[in-house]
């Protein structure tokens, strides 16, 4: 029986740059005597633990002992050396001093808790390291985040000298690329202009129109019209209202902030909220060719570009995304200012857009770097405590994070996700009917577990993942027809079925797959255009088809894995240039590959006995 | 031809040989002369420091200049060991013992300090041994701080207690609050105290010389170019020195005794006119090993065969290396910096499966000890790089002065001897260094001569 593929097991393997510098260290063990010293610099504990494993093993083959301190809390960090004087503690016992955490992004000194706790363990064990080198007989190790390394050289420079081994492990891409999140669209500060009733603004358009007189009459009560539907998520019923905007629009002069451009960008919101992207692209090329004739402004065309990148990024056109998300960024900059916080808004929305390009096309150092300039932008908004910024804070933290995690540095993502947990916990706490707040609860929730996951974590992950699910569970009877929602409670069921996996629980694993797929293929029949809908039932399909492996039934594993395959193969049609995509085909098809190896050929093919 | 085992035999005995602990130059093997060497050096630093000494009877100060990782300590073992084989009892202390590196220092723990560091080191066998009629200076402190009604209330070390001296000594070094209470209590007293320590220091000498004869006495204080605060303050801790050593010189100057303290590259950068406020010795730099020529950074080669013959005490390089022309690169690679150079080494060892090493893993050696040196900041890069092609300090704003001591502290930059000071970018990172800041400002600079190989 094949063995199933590790969608669930945590590795051992260190990456073949971390096998090397592991045979780095295993020499120096194997070369050295007494005393010396290691400083190890890692992305992920996960890293730490294989590394602590194999090096114990290995000492203990020299007839060494050694003890890890694993401090949890920056201030038990100086304390390390405190180990060492323990009264009964022999000399010949090594100490591994471990503090994989990496402080909150873009921060100054004095809020890098752990960057400072490294700082004076490093400044004390330099003061003693000629203590330390006379009386400790067995090495001392130091295992930190990869940020912390400049810090160590200039904390300690005595201690990275000969006797010491510097390892670097560069961080290993996650084995399994976490799902691309879409947080629920924020809540706007206060609405200058209260939504207009639609229908009666649509009654009013047709009465103006029937009138005659000044036709920008007509075209402003169509455009109420239109923006009311929209604002009541009927954006069917908006489409006549947007279309006749543009008519009348078409025949007026140029001149006014109600032109056939503005109409333009309202049906084409209207085209693509109704589900017709392809007219809604037509329509704003339409828009940006007169909006740059005319010379309409910056901040008109920013947003056209802005739009049609979204719309291109939502059918899977990467390129064509980027290219004009770009576009919009060069204009969106200069224009931000921090007095003007809608500007703000404007340049972190572009800058986000970017970054999710970059990310869906598995560019994810890229992606990073533009999440981080929004982090910047935020930041200083959200330090006045605003709710809407700190709800803006949430979403990049946690985007910044999937890129750090997606990299390997699960550290750092860990640290982002429990920040942005913070404050999407508060946030749902002050206001705890407000859908956004706990959708975005949902997804942090979810977000932790699967790093907490990565990082060995198990019952942490456990505890997040039933989070999830809860709150999922929840929205879903509130919201029913939601399909962020759907997708949310689907991922809860997938990472329930993957704990229990590991757990050893594949019976109970398998239902919960099995729920999951379930919710994929409702959201897939009711829109079958649904990118991420289809994207989720084909990897939620392998990972059911893994299930029914392990479970030792691999007629059906064969049968699942075929139709993720199937599945993968449009999606890229659609969305070659998607790292997402071509994950999935690659899963897809060593799945496909191994149960056929396995498998005996159809009867037909079968050679006769003779 | 070695077998593998016998190779591995090898290879571990050179690994444990290759350490960068400070050395007794006169009972221990590795030792290799560098600053004897007429082609190397124009004058030895020790040498000029102990005429110093000879040549002003009674008392004097001087400031020694090192780098870390040069084998300063080894040195001021190799002078400790030249004047007392000409007589003089030499006291060698070490600051670290004592004092927080991390927190501003001002003339009176200083003193306190270096007086209770010398009352420590006259209890070792040799010198006054364990004498109890002999009144350590932690005792006479607390005497001191009762006569002058010091209130140390609410401090919390005890005074006035039997034992109490280990308790200001302890806290003098761990307990920052204490000693910025202290420092507060004492400025009020400050004369009176200079005056006691003064005091406590002749009587010292006399003390020794009624023991061991008449012999002038020498105190060496190591390791004050340690203390260098933390990145948050960096700026007050640098600035306590240059206020101690510039502007409070006259009580640095010890009555009786010779003393040389051990002080921090930058704060000459800082203070130029420093030296003649410690008269006659003035400062003397303990520079890197120069292994290419300031003009044109052509290999040097009296410091390529100095470096070749420290290698040669610490073992066979030939059988790990080969040729003398793969020693050769890696010295250009550490610079001349003798830990550099012996982390070259190591790092070879650790990696050598075959005897002689390969290239690839020298390269590979190579690679693994530049790469501890980065990441570099842009605003670090664009500064190392002015260094680069002018050979000084390059120091703009005074304000950037922390900067620069780390610089020197992390060897980013090296500091030779020419009759002048120069400094360079340590080789390892040149390229880098300069194509960081090139790209940061545009392609304007130009390295000033030839690239190390």
């Amino acid at each position: 029986m094949p063995n199933p593929p590790d969608s669930f097991i945590t590795s051992d393997s260190l990456g073949a740059q971390g096998e090397a510098e592991w045979q780095r260290l295993r020499e120096q063990v194997d070369l050295a005597s007494g005393f010396w010293l290691a400083f190890i610099f890692v992305s992920a504990a996960a890293t730490a633990n294989v590394l602590f494993r194999r090096l114990e093993a290995h000492l203990r083959l020299h007839g060494y002992g050694i003890e890890r301190f694993h401090p949890s809390e920056p201030s038990e960090l100086p304390l390390a050396l405190q180990a060492l004087q323990l009264p009964d503690r022999s000399n010949e016992r090594g100490l591994w001093i471990e503090a994989v955490h990496a402080d909150a992004p873009a921060s100054s000194d004095e809020s890098s808790p752990w960057a400072l706790a490294w700082d004076a363990l490093m400044l004390r064990t330099n003061e003693q390291r000629d203590a330390l080198r006379r009386n400790l007989k067995a090495p001392l190790l130091f295992v930190t985040h990869a940020t912390i390394k400049p810090r160590i050289r200039e904390a300690a420079p005595d201690l990275w000298s000969v006797r010491s081994i510097v390892v670097e492990i560069a961080p290993t891409p996650a084995a399994s690329p976490l799902p691309p999140m879409d947080h629920a669209e924020l809540d706007r500060p206060e609405i200058v202009v209260p939504s207009p009733d639609p229908e009666r603004a649509l009654e009013e358009a047709q009465r103006r129109l029937e009138r005659g007189g000044d036709p920008r009459s007509a075209l402003a009560a169509f455009m109420r019209a239109a923006s009311g539907f929209l604002d009541h998520a009927r954006a069917v019923d908006a489409l006549e209202p947007a279309r006749a905007a543009v008519a009348i629009a078409e025949g007026l002069p140029p001149g006014g902030h109600l032109d056939v451009v503005a109409a333009l960008q309202t049906l084409a919101r209207a085209e693509d909220e109704s589900g017709d992207p392809v007219s809604a692209l037509d329509h704003l090329r339409q828009a940006q060719a007169i909006a740059e004739q005319r010379e309409s402004g910056d901040e008109r065309l920013m947003f056209i570009l802005g739009d049609y990148s979204r719309i291109a990024f939502r059918v899977g056109d990467l390129s064509t995304a980027l290219q004009y998300a770009e576009r919009a960024l060069t204009l969106a900059r200069p224009m931000a200012t921090q007095s003007d916080s809608n500007t703000v808004t404007n340049l972190v929305r572009v800058l986000l857009l970017i970054g999710d390009v970059h990310r869906d096309r598995g560019e994810f150092a890229r992606a990073q770097s533009f999440y981080e300039e929004a982090l910047s932008s935020v930041q200083r908004l959200a330090a006045a405590d605003d709710e809407y910024w700190q709800q803006y804070l949430s979403v990049v933290l946690s985007r910044l994070s999937d890129a750090q995690r997606s990299q390997g540095d699960a550290a750092s993502a860990l640290r982002g996700y429990e920040a942005a947990l913070k404050i999407d916990e508060r946030l749902a706490d002050q206001d705890p009917g407000n859908f956004t707040r706990l959708f975005n609860l949902a997804i942090s929730w979810y977000a932790l577990g699967r790093v907490r996951q990565a990082e060995g974590d198990l019952e942490g992950a456990q505890q997040a993942f039933e989070r999830n699910l809860t709150i999922a569970q929840q929205l879903v009877a509130d919201h029913p027809d939601h399909d962020g929602v759907q997708r949310q409670l689907a991922l809860g069921w997938t990472s329930l079925g993957r704990i229990r996996a590991n757990q050893g629980l594949p019976e109970e694993a398998l239902t919960a797959f099995q729920n999951a797929c379930d919710i994929d293929e409702r959201r897939v029949a009711a829109d079958p255009t649904h990118f991420n809908a289809s994207l989720d039932l084909a990897t939620h399909l392998c990972e059911l088809g893994d299930v029914y492996l392990r479970l030792g039934n691999p007629t059906i594993a064969a049968a699942h894995f075929r139709r993720s395959l199937t599945l993968a193969n449009k999606l890229a049609e659609r969305a070659p240039e998607d790292y997402y995509v071509q994950s999935l085909l690659t899963a897809a098809r060593e799945r496909v590959s191994l149960v056929q190896s396995q498998q005996p050929p159809p009867a037909e093919l079968r050679p006769e006995k003779s | 031809m070695p077998s593998a085992a016998e190779d591995r035999v090898f290879r571990q005995a050179f690994f444990r040989n290759v350490t960068d602990q400070p050395l007794d130059p006169a009972k221990d093997g590795r030792y290799e002369p560098l600053y004897t060497e007429d082609k190397l050096q124009e004058s030895d630093p020790v040498e000029l420091m102990a005429w110093s000494i000879e040549s002003t009877p009674g008392e004097s100060v001087q400031l020694l200049s090192g780098f870390r990782g040069t084998g300063k300590s080894t040195e001021l073992k190799r002078l400790k060991n030249r004047l007392e084989e000409s007589g003089y009892t030499v006291i060698l202390c070490d600051v670290e013992d004592y004092l927080n590196l991390t927190t501003p220092v001002d003339i009176s723990d200083f003193l306190m300090v270096l007086a209770g560091a010398f009352s420590d080191r006259l209890a070792d066998p040799g010198i006054l041994g364990a004498d109890p009629a002999y009144e350590t200076y932690w005792t006479r402190l607390r005497n001191f701080l009762e006569r002058t009604k010091v209130q140390l209330d609410g401090i919390s070390g005890k005074v006035g207690v039997e034992g109490a001296s280990v308790d200001i000594k302890a806290n003098l070094k761990s307990d920052p609050t204490f000693k910025q209470l202290l420092q507060k209590h004492m400025a009020g007293h400050l004369g009176s105290f200079v005056q006691d320590v003064h005091g406590y220091f002749e009587d010292c000498v006399k003390r020794i010389q009624e023991k061991l004869g008449f012999r002038e006495v020498v105190f060496i204080v190591d390791s004050i170019e340690h203390i260098r605060g933390t990145s948050i303050n960096a700026v007050d801790v640098q600035s306590s020195i240059e206020s101690l050593f510039a502007g409070q010189s006259d009580k640095l100057h010890l009555p009786n005794l010779h003393v040389i303290y051990t002080i921090h590259p930058y704060l000459k950068v800082r203070s130029a006119s420093l030296g003649a406020l410690y008269e006659p010795g003035g400062v003397r730099v303990l520079p890197t090993v120069k292994v290419r020529t300031e003009a044109d950074r052509q290999p040097f080669e009296p410091g390529l065969e100095a470096l070749v013959r420290v290698v040669a005490r610490l073992g066979d390089w030939k059988r790990l290396l080969g040729d003398v022309s793969v020693l050769h690169e890696l010295i250009l690679h550490s610079g001349g910096h003798l830990r550099d150079l012996l982390r070259l080494l190591a790092e070879i060892l650790r990696r050598a499966q075959s005897l002689p090493a390969t290239k690839a893993v020298v390269n590979a050696a190579v690679s693994q000890i530049r790469n501890e040196f980065l990441p570099i900041a842009d605003a670090d890069a664009a500064w190392l790089a002015r260094i680069a092609r002018t050979h000084s300090a390059a120091l703009e704003d005074v304000a950037k002065l922390p900067d620069l001591a780390r610089f020197l502290d992390t060897h980013l930059v090296l500091c030779y001897w020419n009759g002048h000071e120069w400094y360079d970018v340590h080789p390892l990172i040149y390229t880098e260094i300069l194509a960081q800041a090139a790209s940061i400002q545009g392609p304007t600079l130009k390295p000033a001569n030839a690239q190390p190989a």
